[in-house]
């Protein structure tokens, strides 16, 4: 399971713009992880950082973000990673 | 909670809050709250602090702060000692049939006192108080400790001091004795029961000096016909000046506790930093620090066990010094008598006869590799002869790896002890008269008594594995620290360039990251990963 919170973050963007309660949510659905406020701060003060998530104008308290195309490409090249890892497994599997 | 919750968010960074401040607020109302929130919203703040740059030494600051207030609290979870005191003194009587000088009548009253003390703290006298059916003490650590360790236990709890006598009166010895436990009516009972056992072993000094006394009296009149004996002497009378005080609640040392506090929260504020900083120097060096652990705790179990053997002997001063022949003697001193046995116990020859002792076999697997000089020298290393309570009692301890013969060995210096004492009087007693050796020999047979038998140790002394895996530990991080002076520069072995887009203010800028370069051309961000 990934459990990268940069990652996780990132793949919950890609569906489409959210807030960070928002995030938390979606990630908690899709993983079962529960990303702690802390966390949730610290990646997305970093993803800010590298310019791979960027904040939207909002008038609410809750402000949305949305992922940049370096984010959309750093994800793309993440899950080929993993991808690669994967692929990679389930064939010595199923040769061994 | 939520005000635990919203403190902890309030140690963001101000520029932080500034800029998410009023989100994160919004995050925080939305979830539950919890001790997890709480720890997590904490953390964050923590490794937002540090992230920030500048601000490591406040993190620092803020834990040790933290820690102090911790170690405060802590402290008054800890349960209270209760002590109880009481005041005994210890005259000796002047006695018109045998007169003394004040300064000797003190010097018996104080060497009556530390004679007390030391029997007093014996392991068989503070082994009937543990086990006395109406206390018993120490109920936990006897489940858990052998019963040698309790007794030392007890022994550092019982505080005895001698009160400064008053101005003109050099007599009565007065003797303060008090016992700290975390109960109450224990502490009290067991001063109590101190003092009776005080008195009681003084009583029994005593008596047995005047039984003493008549037997020698009475065989000096049947053999040279002299007139009857003149009375025994009394001895020395110990008294309770002050019954078992009720006892008064101690609090544990808030101030040990503050400083500890401190110092571990600035500790730990050191790792977070660090930790939080340098995350793949943090992994280096624990992978060298849990590979120093695990190697020194290995390396313990590898090193055989080694036990130590204690007993206690005590130098009585001489049954007869009150006898009118011998006139008012000064007390025997345990000092000066371990100062002309004690060269003779550490001898080469004694300690080669111990060794070469076939009952015992000690170093037999090293006697075929070893000079029996140097294995003499190995035993007077391993061997302590020490005097304590101002020399009126030592002990004799020996460190060896099998703990039934480190026993039996100190069983053989304590034989040695003896065997030596009487060839010391025979010596003396050379040319005298019949009524001169007679006196001798009743000292001779009462100077020297075994007052703790040798132990049969349970827990070795070294090693202490948990103190090794420590070093192991420490030595670890040290290598794993010297480690990055060593280390070759890492070089990408390719690049792959993407194009990322253009930035909207224009700025050309360089950012490396983890693996990462972004660079900026024209307008437009490229990164180049390492692949």
């Amino acid at each position: 399971m990934v459990t990268d919170p940069a990652l996780l973050v990132l793949a919950s963007l890609a569906e489409g713009d959210k807030h960070g309660y928002g995030m938390m949510l979606d990630i908690q659905q899709f993983t079962g992880i529960e990303l702690g406020p802390g966390t949730l701060y610290g990646v997305i003060t970093r993803l800010l950082k590298s310019g791979w998530i960027r904040p939207l104008e909002s008038d609410e308290r809750r402000r949305p973000y949305r992922i940049t195309p370096a984010g959309r490409t750093y994800l793309q090249e993440q899950i080929a990673e993993l991808d690669s890892v994967v692929k990679t497994a389930q064939r010595r599997l199923k040769h061994a | 909670m939520r005000r635990w919750i919203g403190l902890a968010a309030a140690l963001y960074p101000r520029s932080w809050r500034a800029e998410f401040g009023e989100e994160f607020r919004a995050v925080l109302d939305d979830v539950k709250p919890s001790w997890r929130v709480f720890a997590n919203v904490f953390r964050g703040a923590i490794e937002m602090r540090i992230v920030d740059g500048s601000n490591w030494a406040k993190v620092v600051a803020a834990m040790a702060v933290a820690g102090a207030i911790v170690g405060f609290g802590v402290s008054y979870r800890v349960a209270p000692m209760y002590i109880s005191s009481a005041t005994i003194s210890v005259t000796p009587v002047a006695d018109p049939v045998r007169p003394a000088s004040a300064d000797l009548l003190r010097e018996r009253a104080l060497q009556r006192t530390q004679e007390l003390q030391t029997l007093l703290m014996s392991r068989a006298e503070l082994a009937t108080i543990i086990n006395a059916p109406r206390l018993p003490l120490y109920r936990g650590e006897l489940r858990n400790e052998p019963l040698q360790d309790v007794i030392d236990e007890m022994r550092r709890n019982i505080r005895m001091t001698r009160l400064p006598s008053s101005k003109g009166h050099p007599v009565p010895i007065m003797l303060s004795i008090s016992f700290s436990y975390p109960d109450a009516p224990d502490a009290q009972a067991t001063v109590r029961m101190l003092v009776s056992k005080f008195l009681e072993l003084n009583q029994r000094e005593n008596q047995d000096r005047n039984r003493t006394y008549r037997d020698f009296w009475g065989d000096m009149a049947s053999v040279e016909h002299l007139k009857p004996a003149p009375p025994a002497p009394v001895g020395q009378i110990a008294d309770v000046v002050a019954a078992a005080s009720l006892p008064v609640r101690m609090q544990p040392n808030y101030f040990v506790f503050l400083v500890w506090g401190f110092a571990t929260g600035a500790l730990l504020g050191f790792l977070a930093v660090f930790v939080t900083r340098w995350p793949r120097h943090t992994k280096r060096v624990a992978a060298f620090a849990a590979a120093g652990f695990v190697s020194a705790l290995v390396v313990s179990l590898l090193i055989p066990n080694r036990y130590k053997s204690t007993a206690i002997m005590m130098v009585q001063p001489a049954v007869l010094s009150e006898n009118p022949l011998a006139a008012a003697s000064s007390p025997t001193s345990s000092a000066e008598f371990l100062r002309q046995v004690e060269p003779e116990i550490l001898s080469a020859d004694n300690l080669a006869s111990v060794i070469q002792n076939t009952r015992l076999n000690l170093y037999r697997s090293e006697q075929s590799t070893k000079s029996i000089g140097e294995l003499v020298r190995e035993m007077r290393a391993n061997l302590s002869i020490t005097p304590f309570n101002s020399g009126s009692a030592f002990s004799i301890s020996f460190t060896y790896p099998d703990r039934f013969k480190a026993q039996q060995t100190v069983v053989a210096m304590i034989s040695r002890f003896y065997f030596l004492n009487q060839e010391k009087q025979r010596t003396a007693m050379r040319g005298m008269s019949f009524r001169q050796r007679a006196i001798t020999e009743r000292k001779a047979g009462a100077v020297l008594d075994v007052l703790d038998l040798p132990s049969l140790p349970v827990v070795a002394v070294f090693p202490n594995r948990w103190m090794f895996a420590g070093a192991g530990l420490l030595v670890g991080v040290l290598i794993g620290a010297i480690s990055f002076r060593f280390r070759r520069p890492g070089t990408p072995k390719a690049f792959r360039e993407f194009r990322v887009g253009p930035k909207p203010d224009g700025r050309a800028e360089a950012r490396p990251h983890v693996g990462l370069l972004q660079i900026e051309v024209d307008g437009t961000d490229y990164g180049f990963r390492a692949g």
